[in-house]
C-alpha cells in the first residue's frame, strides 16, 4: 500500500527536491508526483486516484509534463526522483483533461455542469430533487459533495463535444442501506478497489466489457451474498452519487463532523458523525484510523444517526395515575421516584443498568444502590441481550416476589414478570414492553447525545463526546442519576457535571480485564455477528436497513430467525 | 378504485400512467388537472393530464418521480388500481384564435403541452411547440406534439440535439429573428416558466404559464395552493393552474413550494423497496 | 298507586352529573376524544333530574324537534336502544349532534331546571344512548316506505346532505349522494378534529345510510364532472344542495402567503382528513411547528388551536374582541385554557413577518378596545393607537371564518345568489330560484353549526318530498 504520510522520520525516506510549475518542492523518494504535488497544495485534477487506495493510472486526468520525459505521463504512477522539472497546467494539458473528462462523463448525466443558467438556478432551488433517476446535478445527492462536479467547474467545462447517452441502467434501490443508480457511474474504480485492497472483499467489480463494462456483484448477485459488510466504504469513495446512502442521501452535505465512539456492541469503534445543523444525517470511520484494523461495520456505519431519530424517542418524563400516562416535569418526575423508592429499600429492589450505558452512570446507579437504596439489588444486562433471556436471576426474583420494586436504565428485561413489581420507574430512550408496564418513566439519551467513559472490547478506556442534542426534554443518564440522588438525600453523589463523576470513576473505579467469553467476532467481518438489540430494543425495528440485512441473513443461513419482533 | 390500463417510462424518471376512469375521462378538457391517492393513506397528488380518451373512457397524466407520493405511483404497474382519481380539476384554458400560439413545455410539461396544442390547432391557430429538456435523451412524445404542431423547436441544456440553452432561448430567438408570436403558453416547472415569462415581456406577448404550487383538497377549499398573481391572492386550483406570467409572483411561489422540505426527505426513506429485491425500480 | 307498569323512581336531588374526562395533562399528548362519555348509572341519574314536563320547553329549541322527554323518559326506564331509536325518528346522527351540537344555546337554555338551578344534560344522554346502541351492535335499520321511482341527487356528504339523504331515503325515494373528497362526511371529516368527533362514528353514522340504501358517491365534484343541470338533465328529480362553507377567509394582511401560514380549512384538514399528525405513516406532511397563533374566536380556532397543542407546539390564539363575544363553545374554550393555550384577547393582527427563506418568524398585534355594536350586534373592535407588539411564532392560522364556496352556484343555471354567494332559498321550503332545486346548511346560511345545517335539512327533505308527490306521475325519467 502507497505510503500516504508526508511527515516520515527523515530516517526511513530520502528527501528529493523536484521543480513543479516554477518553484521548488520538497518530496521524498517513494512518492509519486502526484501525491508529492497534493503534499504541497498543488491540487492536479485527478478521478481515480484515492489516497486511500492508491493510484491506477486508469482515468488519465492527472497528466503532466515532465522535463526530458516523452508525452504526458499519469503523475499518479510516476515516482519523483530528484531535480525533476514538473508542469501539471499548461494550455494543451488543460484541453485535454476536458477531453478526457467528456468521455468519462459520456454516460453520465452532464447538463447541469455545461448549463448556462447555473446561478439563476440555484437562486430558486432550496435543494436537489429528490428524483428517483437522476438526470442532472440538481436532482443528485451528491451534489453538494461531488468531485466530478468539483472537477468541471475548476477545468471550464460549458460544452459538449460528444452526444452523451442514458445507459438505463436499473435502480437498485431494494438491497439494505445503500442505493445504487449506475447510470451515474463514471467507471473511476475507486469502489471496486476500495472493496478489493483495503477490505479483501469483492462485493463490487467490474462486469463485462468494452463499452458494456459497469460495476456489480460478481454474476450480478445481490450484494450480501458476496461477503459485502455493509461497511459503506465504497459510498464513501465514489467519485458521483452512483453510490448513496438510502438515510442521509437528501439531508444536504455535513456541515461539520466530531468524533465520539460507537455503543452498540463492545468493540466500540471510533466513528465521526456527520452533522447538518444540530442534527446527526449520517457515520462515517474516521478518517486517519487504519482502515484494515476498524472498517465500521454496517450498524456503526448507517443506524447510529437513523436510530437516534426516531420519531418515536421519548421525549418527556411521564408518570401513570389512575392507569393513564400523564406529562410530568422532570422535578416532580424525579421527587416521585425518590419518595417512591425510598419505600423499597434494601433487597427487595432491583436497579438494572445497561453494559451499553457510561461508567459514569453505571457507577452512580450502582453507588445508589448500595448508598441511596440501602443495598438493593444491582444487575447489568449484557450487550446485545435479549429482554426475555438477559437477565435470568433477576426476572426469577420478581416472578416469586423477592423484589417489589424495580429501577433500569435498559428494556433489556422480562416484560412478562414485570406486573409482580409494585413500583416499577424506567428510564429509557425508545418505548418497549417494559416502559408500558412503568409507573415513572423517564427520557434519556442515546450515545452521540451524551458523553461517558467507556472501555472497550481490548480494555482501552475510552471517553465519548456528546454530539447532537436529544429530543425534548431527554437528559443524560448520569445527569437523571445525579438528580434522584440528590432527591434520595445522596448529597455525596449529587454530581453537577459530568467531569465531576468521571472524576469520582476515575478514583473510585478499578477497571480489571475480565475474560471475555469466547465469543470474539467482529460485525465489521462478519454479518452474523451484527447486535439486535441495543438496551434491549430491536434495532432493526427503528432502523429499516437493519431489518431487510436481518431477513437476508436468516435466508442466507437458511434458519428461523428466533428472535421475532 | 381506478385501473391503470398502461405504465411506462419514456424517458429517464418521467413516467405515463394511463388510467381508467370513464366519468372523469367524458369530461376533460385541455389546461385541467386530476387529483390521485394511490391508497388511502397517501397523498392528494395533482396531475396535468397528457390526454384522454372519453371513448376509451381513459386518462393519461405524466408522474415524474421527486418523492415519497410520486415514486409510489411510479412504482406502479398495469393492472394495479389506485383508491382516488378525482377530477377534471381547474379551469379549462379558453382556447381562441390568436394567430401563432407557442406551447412551450418542459419535464413533465413535455407531455402536459399536447391537449392545449392540439386544441389551438383545431381553432385555427398556427402552433409551434418549443420543447426543453436536459439533454436529448429526455425528449419523449415529439412524435405526437408533431401531428398538431406546424413547427417542432428543441432545446437542450447539453446541446446534444438542435439549440444549446432552454426553452426561453429559443423564444429569445424566436422574438430577435422578427417572427411573429401572438401567444405563448408554458407548462413545466416554475423556473422554465418564469424564464420564458421574462423573454416575452418586453415584447408584451401574452403569456400563460401553469402554475403547480402545493394542493391539497383541489376544490378551493383550504387555499393552500395560493399564489399572488398581479398582486392579488388567487388558488391555482380553482382560479387557474394557468395565470398571466407576467403577473405572477414567482419567488413566492419558489418559497411556497418548499415548504415540506425537511418532511419530503424523511419520507422518501421510508419508500418501502419492490418486494421482489430483483425487481428493479 | 300511579301506572303499575312503569313505576316511577324518585328524582334524585343531585346536581348536573359531570361527565367524566381526560386530564388535560394526559390528553394534549394524544387525539383520542377528552369526554369518555356517560356509565349507564351516570346517564340514568342524569335522565331521572328530568321533570318529564307535560309541555317540554325544550324540544321547541331543537332544531330538529326532537322528542327529548320521550326519549330522556326511556333512559330513567333503563331502555338505552329504544331511546337510541325514538332520537333516531327525528334525527339520523345523533351520535354526532350529542358532541358537537351547542346544547347549551338551543335544547339545555330553554330546560325548566336551568332557570334556578342546572339543565338536564340532554347532549350528553343523547350521545349515551347513541353510543351505547352502536357499542352494543344493534343499530336496526328502520323499515323504508315503498320504492316511489323518484331520484334525489344530494351533494355534499355533509351534515345537510347526510340528514336530506336520511330522511328521504325512509319515505322511498332513491337517493345518491355526491361527494367531492374521497371520505364523506364534510366538516364532519375534515374539519371537527378527531379528538372531539371520532372520525369512526363519523364512518359509522354513513355507514348507517349506506345499509338503508342510501348510494354514496365519493371522488365527485359536482360543478367540474357534472353540474346541477347535467344531473337533472340526466333523470334526477330533485336535487338538494348542501356543499357548505368551503371557503377560506383570510384577512389580507402583509404577509399572509409566507411559508406557515395556513387556513383552518387546511390545516384541519391535513391533521383531521389526510391524518397529518400520524405522519410518516400517513404520507400527507406533518404540520409539527414548535410555536403556533391561531387567530380568531370561534369553534373552528378553538380545533385549530388544540390541534396545534397535541402537535407539540406552544399555542397563543389571538382575537379581537373579548371572552364574552367570542362564539366558540364555552366548553371548548375552557378544555383550550385546561390544556395550556393561550389568549390574547382584545388583539388583532396586523402582519405577519418572514426571514429570507420567506418562512414566518412573527406575527405584530394590535391591542383593541370594544366600540359600540356593529350589523352582528356584538360590540365593534376599535384598534388602540400605538399598542403594537410582536409574538414569536413559526405559524399562524387564520381561522377567522369561512364563506359559501362557489363552485356549485357559479355552474348551475338559473341560481339566485346573494352577494354574500350563498344561495338564496325560501325559510319555509328551502327551495332556490330553479325548481326541482333546494339547499340548505352553510350554502345557504354562511358558516353556522352542524345541528342548523341539519334542522334546514329536515326541512328541505320535507319540502323535497312534497314536490316529488306533485311531480306528473308519466313524467319522463331514466331507470
Amino acid at each position: 500500500m502507497t505510503d500516504t504520510s508526508s511527515q516520515a522520520s527523515p530516517q526511513t525516506a530520502q528527501a528529493v527536491t523536484i521543480t513543479m510549475d516554477g518553484r521548488q518542492v520538497r518530496a521524498r523518494a517513494g512518492q509519486t508526483v502526484l501525491e508529492a504535488a497534493l503534499a504541497n497544495g498543488v491540487d492536479i485534477p485527478h478521478v481515480c486516484y484515492h489516497a486511500e487506495i492508491g493510484p491506477i493510472g486508469s482515468c488519465r486526468l492527472c497528466i503532466v509534463e515532465i522535463e526530458g520525459v516523452n508525452g504526458l505521463p499519469t503523475s499518479c504512477t510516476t515516482p519523483v526522483a530528484d531535480g525533476m522539472v514538473v508542469r501539471t497546467e499548461t494550455e494543451q494539458i488543460n484541453k485535454l483533461r476536458r477531453a478526457l473528462l467528456e468521455l468519462l462523463l459520456l454516460n453520465h448525466p452532464t447538463a447541469c455542469l455545461v448549463c448556462d443558467k447555473q446561478e439563476l438556478c440555484l437562486k430558486y432551488r432550496y435543494s436537489p430533487t429528490k428524483a428517483g433517476r437522476t438526470t442532472g446535478c440538481n436532482f443528485c445527492t451528491n451534489k453538494d459533495i461531488c468531485d466530478i462536479r468539483k472537477l468541471a467547474e475548476r477545468l471550464g467545462l460549458t460544452e459538449l463535444t460528444f452526444p452523451p447517452s442514458y445507459q438505463g441502467r436499473p435502480l437498485e434501490r431494494s438491497e439494505p442501506f445503500i442505493d445504487r443508480d449506475y447510470n451515474l457511474c463514471v467507471l473511476c474504480g475507486r469502489c471496486v478497489r476500495t472493496c478489493r485492497d483495503v477490505h479483501g472483499t469483492a462485493a463490487v467489480e467490474f462486469v463485462d466489457r468494452g463499452g458494456r463494462t459497469r460495476i456489480a456483484g460478481p454474476s450480478d448477485l445481490p450484494h450480501a451474498d458476496l461477503q459485502c459488510r455493509f461497511c459503506g466504504a465504497c459510498i464513501d469513495t465514489c467519485s458521483t452519487g452512483a453510490l448513496s446512502d438510502r438515510y442521509a442521501k437528501w439531508r444536504g452535505a455535513p456541515e461539520r463532523t466530531e468524533q465520539t465512539y460507537c455503543a452498540f456492541c463492545p468493540i466500540g469503534c471510533p466513528i465521526a458523525v456527520r452533522l447538518r445543523g444540530d442534527r446527526a444525517i449520517g457515520t462515517g470511520s474516521v478518517p486517519g484510523e487504519d482502515p484494515t484494523s476498524r472498517p465500521l461495520c454496517a450498524l456503526g456505519r448507517f443506524a447510529v444517526a437513523e436510530f437516534a431519530a426516531g420519531t418515536s424517542r421519548l421525549a418527556h418524563p411521564r408518570m401513570k395515575r389512575d392507569g393513564l400516562w400523564r406529562r410530568a416535569s422532570w422535578d416532580d418526575a424525579v421527587r416521585a421516584a425518590a419518595a417512591r423508592l425510598s419505600q423499597y429499600k434494601g433487597s427487595q429492589t432491583a436497579v438494572v443498568v445497561d453494559a451499553s450505558s457510561s461508567l459514569e452512570a453505571q457507577y452512580l446507579l450502582c453507588a445508589l444502590a448500595e448508598h441511596g437504596l440501602d443495598g438493593a439489588r444491582f444487575f447489568v444486562a449484557p450487550h446485545n441481550a435479549r429482554p426475555e433471556t438477559a437477565l435470568p436471576a433477576l426476572a426469577e426474583q420478581i416472578r416469586n416476589g423477592r423484589i417489589k420494586a424495580a429501577y433500569t436504565a435498559t428494556a433489556a428485561v422480562e416484560p412478562t414478570v414485570l406486573d409482580n413489581l409494585d413500583l416499577l420507574i424506567v428510564q429509557d430512550c425508545y418505548p418497549s414492553p417494559v416502559s408500558e408496564a412503568a409507573d415513572i418513566l423517564l427520557p434519556t439519551t442515546v450515545f452521540i447525545e451524551a458523553g461517558g467513559t467507556f472501555v472497550d472490547r481490548d480494555g482501552v478506556v475510552k471517553k465519548r463526546q456528546a454530539v447532537a442534542p436529544p429530543p425534548g426534554e431527554a437528559r443524560p443518564e448520569w445527569k437523571i442519576a445525579a438528580d434522584l440522588a440528590r432527591a434520595l438525600g445522596e448529597d455525596n453523589l449529587a454530581y453537577e457535571s459530568l467531569e465531576q463523576v468521571s472524576a469520582a470513576v476515575e478514583t473510585t473505579v478499578s477497571i480489571r480485564s475480565v475474560d471475555e467469553p469466547a465469543e470474539q467476532t467482529d460485525p465489521a467481518h462478519d454479518l452474523s455477528a451484527l447486535p439486535k438489540y441495543f438496551r434491549g430494543h430491536r434495532i432493526g425495528r427503528y432502523v429499516k436497513g437493519l431489518a431487510q440485512l436481518e431477513e437476508l441473513i436468516t435466508r442466507q443461513s437458511g434458519s428461523a430467525d428466533v428472535s421475532g419482533d | 378504485m381506478f385501473r391503470i390500463v398502461e405504465k411506462t417510462e419514456p424517458v429517464p424518471n418521467t413516467h405515463l400512467v394511463t388510467i381508467e376512469a370513464p366519468k372523469v375521462a367524458a369530461k376533460c378538457q385541455p389546461g385541467q388537472f386530476v387529483i390521485v391517492m394511490v391508497d388511502d393513506r397517501s397523498e392528494r397528488v395533482p396531475l396535468s393530464l397528457a390526454d384522454w380518451d372519453a371513448q376509451a373512457g381513459s386518462l393519461t397524466v405524466p408522474v415524474f418521480e421527486v418523492g415519497r407520493s410520486s415514486r409510489k405511483i411510479a412504482m406502479l404497474q398495469a393492472g394495479d388500481h389506485l383508491a382516488h382519481l378525482i377530477g377534471p380539476l381547474g379551469c379549462p384554458f379558453p382556447i381562441g384564435k390568436h394567430g401563432t400560439v407557442v406551447c412551450a413545455g418542459g419535464c413533465y410539461g413535455l407531455a402536459a403541452i399536447y391537449p392545449i396544442a392540439r386544441a389551438m390547432k383545431q381553432a385555427g391557430n398556427r402552433v409551434v411547440c418549443v420543447l426543453e429538456a436536459r439533454s436529448h435523451y429526455l425528449f419523449y412524445q415529439q412524435d405526437r406534439l408533431a401531428e398538431v404542431a406546424d413547427e417542432l423547436l428543441c432545446a437542450t441544456i447539453d446541446g446534444s440535439q438542435d439549440r444549446k440553452g432552454h426553452a426561453c432561448d429559443v423564444l429569445s430567438d424566436m422574438l430577435a429573428e422578427k417572427r411573429p408570436i401572438d401567444f405563448v403558453v408554458a407548462i413545466g416547472c416554475p423556473f422554465m416558466m418564469m424564464l420564458c415569462a421574462e423573454a416575452t415581456k418586453s415584447a408584451a406577448v401574452p403569456t400563460w404559464a401553469c402554475l403547480n404550487p402545493i394542493i391539497v383538497d383541489g376544490t378551493g377549499m383550504c387555499g393552500a395552493c395560493r399564489v399572488t398573481v398581479a398582486g392579488q391572492t388567487r388558488f391555482a386550483c380553482v382560479d387557474g393552474p394557468f395565470f398571466d406570467a407576467h403577473q405572477v409572483g414567482w419567488d413566492e411561489l419558489f418559497h411556497r413550494q418548499a415548504a415540506y422540505l425537511g418532511d419530503e426527505v424523511q419520507a422518501v426513506g421510508q419508500t418501502d423497496a419492490p418486494l421482489h429485491p430483483h425487481h428493479h425500480h | 298507586m300511579p301506572d303499575s307498569t312503569s313505576k316511577k323512581p324518585p328524582r334524585p336531588k343531585v346536581a348536573r352529573q359531570p361527565m367524566p374526562k381526560q386530564p388535560a395533562e394526559v390528553r394534549i399528548d394524544n387525539f383520542d376524544e377528552v369526554p369518555y362519555g356517560y356509565t349507564p348509572q351516570l346517564a340514568v341519574t342524569e335522565a331521572l333530574r328530568c321533570l318529564l314536563c307535560k309541555k317540554p320547553r325544550c324540544v321547541a329549541g331543537c332544531p330538529v324537534n326532537i322528542d327529548i322527554a320521550g326519549f330522556i323518559k326511556l333512559i330513567q326506564e333503563g331502555k338505552f336502544k329504544e331511546a337510541a331509536r325514538k332520537i333516531k325518528e327525528e334525527n339520523a346522527l345523533p351520535a354526532i349532534c350529542g358532541r358537537v351540537c351547542p346544547q347549551e344555546d338551543q335544547c339545555e337554555k330553554v330546560c325548566v331546571l336551568g332557570v334556578k338551578g342546572e339543565p338536564v344534560a340532554i347532549g350528553r344522554l343523547e350521545r349515551f344512548v347513541a353510543d351505547y346502541e352502536r357499542a352494543h351492535g344493534d343499530v336496526r335499520l328502520p323499515k323504508c316506505a315503498p320504492p316511489t321511482g323518484r331520484k334525489v341527487a344530494v351533494i355534499g356528504a355533509g351534515p345537510a346532505g347526510l340528514t336530506v339523504a336520511g330522511d328521504l331515503v325512509l319515505l322511498g325515494h332513491k337517493v345518491t349522494i355526491f361527494e367531492a373528497l374521497h371520505k364523506p362526511g364534510g366538516v364532519l371529516m375534515y374539519g371537527i378534529p378527531q379528538f372531539r368527533l371520532p372520525k369512526e362514528i363519523v364512518e359509522a353514522e354513513v355507514s348507517y345510510l349506506t345499509q338503508l340504501g342510501v348510494e354514496l358517491v365519493t371522488d365527485f365534484v359536482v360543478g367540474k364532472l357534472d353540474s346541477v343541470d347535467e344531473l337533472l338533465a340526466q333523470g334526477f328529480d330533485a336535487v338538494f344542495i348542501g356543499t357548505g362553507a368551503g371557503l377560506p377567509m383570510f384577512m389580507d394582511i402583509p404577509g399572509e402567503n409566507l411559508v406557515g401560514v395556513y387556513s383552518a380549512n387546511e390545516y384541519l384538514t391535513r391533521s383531521n382528513l389526510m391524518k397529518a399528525y400520524l405522519f410518516p405513516e400517513y404520507d400527507t406532511p406533518t404540520i409539527r411547528r414548535k410555536t403556533v397563533v391561531v387567530v380568531g374566536g370561534g369553534n373552528v380556532a378553538m380545533d385549530a388551536a388544540r390541534t396545534a397543542r397535541r402537535l407539540g407546539a406552544r399555542v397563543t390564539i389571538v382575537y379581537r374582541r373579548s371572552r364574552a363575544e367570542m362564539p366558540a363553545r364555552i366548553e371548548e374554550v375552557e378544555h383550550a385554557e385546561q390544556e395550556g393555550i393561550r389568549f390574547e384577547l382584545l388583539t388583532n393582527p396586523t402582519r405577519i413577518l418572514g426571514d429570507d427563506q420567506k418562512r414566518v418568524v412573527g406575527i405584530e398585534c394590535l391591542r383593541m378596545k370594544l366600540g359600540e355594536p356593529d350589523e352582528s350586534g356584538r360590540r365593534r373592535p376599535l384598534p388602540v393607537d400605538g399598542s403594537e407588539f410582536f409574538i414569536d411564532v413559526d405559524t399562524v392560522v387564520m381561522a377567522i371564518g369561512n364563506r359559501p364556496n362557489p363552485l356549485v352556484p357559479q355552474t348551475t343555471s338559473g341560481l339566485e345568489v346573494s352577494r354574500w354567494g350563498t344561495i338564496v332559498a325560501d325559510d319555509q321550503t328551502m327551495q332556490t330560484s330553479k325548481p326541482g332545486v333546494f339547499a340548505g346548511g352553510d350554502i345557504v346560511s354562511g358558516a353556522a353549526t352542524v345541528i342548523l345545517a341539519m334542522g334546514q335539512a329536515k326541512i328541505a327533505a320535507k319540502a323535497i318530498h312534497e314536490y316529488l308527490n306533485t311531480l306528473p306521475p308519466g313524467k319522463d325519467r331514466q331507470g
